[in-house]
């Protein structure tokens, strides 16, 4: 399938559940040292199609640098630049048209619900969910506006605190004009029953309505409705520090 | 004292009616139009071509069709526009019970008899190629004769269906008027196509591309350079296509095309998406292919399953295909390379794997497809036999085979419809 390399460009930042756990604070990799990775990994790319890059561990819109990282991306002959995001930021007027016309093609949005009470308390963020949602539409209508093929993903970190919100959320990256959903599901919850209805109804809700939804973290054999869902489209090779 | 001379009217009034995908206009009744135009013994009869399209609801179209009082309504069918034009055809003799609506195209011809059992709305269908068949009937027609008569015809005689005989091949397919040169349909950018030669070399289970013809017949070289004239120097056309199942049909024919398109490719004319056997494409034949202004080619492999292949009659070589995608990536051309999910003989790992291989060959566009089991297709004939479940209603979905089930079909699906837009979301 397509394989992207895994660029961190920081830690902390992107909500995890905050009813879980206090969020990390951000901090920032130097953009000499991500420059570097970038070309190390582009000129060594063996991996099919490519090269790939995902630019991952904190919020890119955050990072000073944003713009020569993605410029050294497309300068290393990079395919497909894809930015980990809470999305929010793209929300922001010329963020989104930026980003294409810089050479992103592809946004990962990190979704923790599925309607914005949810998201906003568990990313600890009011008014996140909304923007989001704006700043996706931004994505795809600047795309559209560029000419440029683009894609927009999601991931759902699944915890106990939004798991009776997967189909919702799932509804919602469809609504949003998601191809592909990843429910990451902690070891924690692999076992359960009652998590394996809900993220059987997220797979459902999915398919029904045209994204592909796979879960990571669970084994294949034991996955609700079909094995199938253990497929994703995409492979992450991995961030080199 | 001059006269003013009133053209008369028509003694029959024609109405050829195209649903064609948003974007495309029918070839095929452009070919109709121009041989019925030049058939003397219809000079009494009108003609109006509606070049619809599928975003259009029937309920318009057969409101525009019905303004034009025709008395005989010719629509092209093909699987994915069939429920809309029974739709249409439904509406139309609700209104207007007088008018003969006539069916003609590769949806409707292998299964005529049973088109016109279901869809009492419909009057005639004409089977395979339908110039000489649809002027016949026309001519017949204005003589009130019996239509069941007409070599290639199925229609109503006396409350029952009656199919004439087959009507045989066109040999010299140069007696159809060109529908460009006879000014029938006007070149219009990216939309006009044109066909060089009828047939197919292949015989694939699942495509009826051949129309059950054993034999490829040629337009004459003189007749497509004419047309490529008509096309390329139409003003505003900056591209076209050829609708021909195999654009690189012989190693001659491919260096003629390339010889003869390309004084309108260094004008800036630019073909799309023309269909090649890309495993014989070598490096000579893509330099052939970019002189001829070929910007992008689409091809298979459509499965890499081997008892797929074996079932459907495909050949599949994937190192021939690798080279022939990187030959013309070389060449600055984008390779289409088509799946079809729910092939007989294909597991959902096959399904996978083909997607993989061809994300693989990086070719630029991975387009998949679900299969439709097409009336006249050798699948459609031994659907039984091979264990697929489809929906015998038009556009003939498969639901299930033997080996992947409904609901893994539609996983399928999605995931190979993800994979293909992710691929896609490039530079």
């Amino acid at each position: 399938m397509i394989e992207f390399a895994e660029i961190v460009i920081g830690s902390g930042g992107i909500a995890p559940c905050a009813a879980c756990g206090a969020p990390e604070p951000r901090v920032l990799r130097a953009s000499a040292e991500i420059v570097a990775e970038i070309e190390s990994r582009a000129h060594g790319w063996s991996a099919g199609p490519g090269p790939n890059f995902a630019l991952v561990g904190t919020e890119p819109f955050a990072h000073p640098d944003l713009p020569a990282l993605v410029a050294a991306a497309v300068a290393c002959g990079a395919q497909r630049i894809r930015l980990r995001t809470d999305a929010g930021a793209l929300a922001i007027p010329g963020n989104a048209a930026g980003v294409i016309h810089a050479g992103v093609r592809q946004v990962e949005a990190v979704l923790l619900g599925g309607d914005a009470a949810t998201h906003d308390a568990l990313a600890g963020r009011a008014g996140l969910y909304d923007a989001a949602l704006e700043g996706l539409s931004a994505f795809t209508s600047a795309a559209l506006a560029q000419r440029a093929h683009v894609a927009v993903c999601a991931t759902v970190p699944v915890c106990i605190h939004n798991l009776t919100q997967l189909p919702a959320a799932v509804s919602a990256c469809a609504a949003a004009g998601a191809v592909s959903v990843v429910l990451h599901v902690p070891a924690a919850l692999s076992g359960s029953s009652a998590a394996r209805e809900w993220i059987g109804a997220g797979l459902d809700t999915g398919t029904v309505n045209g994204v592909w939804v796979s879960v990571q973290c669970v084994p294949a054999d034991t996955l609700p409705r079909s094995p199938l869902y253990a497929l994703s489209p995409t492979l992450s090779l991995g961030g080199v520090l | 004292m001059s006269r003013i001379t009133v053209p008369r009217a028509p003694r029959l009034k024609v109405a050829l009616v195209g649903v064609s995908s948003p974007g495309y206009r029918s070839l095929a009744l452009g070919y109709v139009r121009a041989y019925a135009e030049a058939d003397p013994r219809l000079s009494s009869v009108g003609f109006t071509t509606l070049d619809l399209d599928t975003a259009v609801d029937p309920w318009w179209i057969a409101y525009r069709v019905l303004e034009l009082q025709a008395d005989v309504v010719g629509l092209s069918v093909v699987c994915w526009n069939a429920r809309a034009v029974y739709e249409v055809a439904r509406i139309i003799a609700s209104v207007r019970p007088e008018t003969l609506i006539v069916l003609g195209g590769p949806e409707v011809g292998p299964i005529a008899e049973e088109v016109l059992r279901e869809h009492g709305s419909v009057g005639a269908v004409v089977r395979g190629e339908g110039e000489v068949t649809f002027a016949e009937l026309l001519a017949v027609h204005l003589k009130r004769g019996d239509l069941s008569r007409v070599d290639g015809v199925t229609a109503r005689r006396n409350g029952s269906i009656a199919s004439a005989p087959d009507r045989r091949i066109i040999t010299d397919l140069d007696d159809i008027p060109s529908p460009y040169l006879s000014g029938v349909l006007a070149p219009v950018d990216g939309t006009a196509y044109i066909e060089s030669y009828r047939g197919c070399p292949h015989s694939c289970g699942y495509c009826y591309e051949g129309k059950g013809y054993d034999r490829i017949r040629r337009f004459s070289d003189e007749r497509i350079a004419a047309e490529i004239e008509a096309i390329a120097s139409a003003p505003g056309v900056d591209s076209f296509s050829f609708i021909d199942p195999v654009f690189n049909l012989t190693p001659g024919r491919l260096a003629w095309l390339a010889d003869t398109l390309e004084p309108y490719a260094l004008r800036g004319v630019r073909l799309h998406t023309i269909e090649v056997d890309l495993e014989r494409i070598t490096e000579a034949d893509a330099a052939l292919l970019a002189r001829a202004g070929v910007v992008s080619v689409e091809t298979g492999p459509q499965t890499v399953g081997e008892l797929a292949l074996a079932t459907c009659r495909r050949s599949f070589d994937a190192e021939a295909l690798r080279r022939g995608v990187e030959a013309c990536r070389a060449a600055g051309i984008s390779a289409e390379c088509d799946l079809i999910i729910g092939l007989p003989g294909d597991t959902a790992a096959d399904v996978l794997a083909g997607i993989d291989f061809a994300i693989g060959l990086d070719p630029g566009i991975v387009q998949l497809s679900t299969l439709h089991v097409l009336p006249g297709t050798d699948l459609w004939e031994r659907a039984g036999e091979l264990g697929l479940i489809f929906d015998r209603e038009p556009p003939h979905e498969i639901i299930a085979t033997r080996d992947i089930s409904f609901a893994d079909l539609r996983r399928l699906e999605g995931f190979g419809k993800a994979a293909a837009a992710l691929y896609r979301a490039r530079l």
